[in-house]
């Protein structure tokens, strides 16, 4: 039924062991689970302190999704990773649309409003753990 | 700090591949490997990469894959590219064939390693700038500049 989960997150903003529900779910229901990242997008013409800083970012982002990748395979997951640009809400519902997504799990992140999240979303169910994992 | 332009020889870059599907393609780059006297078990090596295959879509999508694993089969981080005109499908999410594919096998005990060689790779395969340069290359020599220049 829930052919596909996704779930967005933050990398410095969530430890690898606070997504154990997500495995956990994406487990029991045997989804292929697609974890998605979204930096903010560059802005047109950065200082070079700008770019560095968004350099650490997108390694440390990077360093996470395979981090979660790595947990994932020892689970026999399947797992996809992402990473995308743009405002966390825009880009969570277009890959849900583009990718067929099922269902949709974060965590309340500080820069991701809810609501607008759920009104992007439509009809597609979505889930929100807190840092218990639950 | 790891380096991808010093995980990678000359001698494992391979600019036109014969292999046209997935695991005939990952064959062809651990051979490469093997042949570089860099992989003590292919047998074992060919197993591990598989198994996650299997699992993940490692076709990141732009038209890049990056098929890995950590392996007792190697005792250090080692990489093979390889170039496909027509593209192999590697079960993008996107759908896209992959012309761009990286091989990446790591000791097993080496998972930092392993974490930031695929994160760092990654990165630098995301720029639209990299992926034209890679699939311009002429030779195996000015891969290696290009993974170079962009360390």
């Amino acid at each position: 039924m829930y052919r596909r989960l996704l779930c967005y997150v933050e990398a410095g903003e969530t430890r690898l062991e606070e997504l154990d529900g997500v495995l956990d779910l994406a487990s029991q229901l045997q989804s292929r689970l697609i974890v998605l990242a979204v930096l903010p997008e560059e802005s047109p013409d950065p200082s070079k302190e700008e770019k560095q800083e968004r350099d650490i970012l997108e390694d440390r982002t990077w360093n996470f999704l395979y981090e979660i990748e790595d947990v994932a395979f020892g689970r026999e997951l399947k797992i996809s990773l992402m990473l995308e640009e743009g405002k966390p809400e825009e880009t969570i519902a277009s890959v849900v649309k583009s990718y067929e997504v099922d269902l949709c799990a974060t965590f309340l992140y500080k820069g991701l409003d809810a609501e607008l999240l759920l009104q992007k979303l439509g009809s597609t169910p979505l889930l929100f753990f807190n840092q218990e994992g639950r | 700090m790891i380096r991808i332009s010093e995980a990678i020889r000359e001698e494992g870059i391979v600019l036109n591949l014969k292999a046209q599907e997935k695991v005939a393609v990952i064959k062809e780059l651990v051979s490469v490997m093997v042949d570089l006297g860099l992989i003590q078990d292919e047998k074992t090596f060919l197993a591990d990469i598989l198994k996650r295959e299997n699992l993940e879509s490692t076709g990141i999508g732009l038209g890049v894959a990056i098929p890995h694993a950590r392996t007792t089969a190697t005792s250090e981080l080692l990489l093979a590219f390889g170039r496909s005109a027509k593209g192999v499908d590697f079960n993008s999410l996107d759908g896209k064939p992959s012309h761009l594919i990286f091989l990446i096998a790591a000791p097993e005990e080496k998972k930092s390693h392993y974490i930031m060689a695929l994160a760092r790779l990654s990165k630098m395969l995301r720029k639209e700038e990299m992926r034209t340069r890679l699939s311009k290359a002429a030779t195996p020599a000015e891969v290696m500049e290009i993974l170079k220049e962009a360390e």
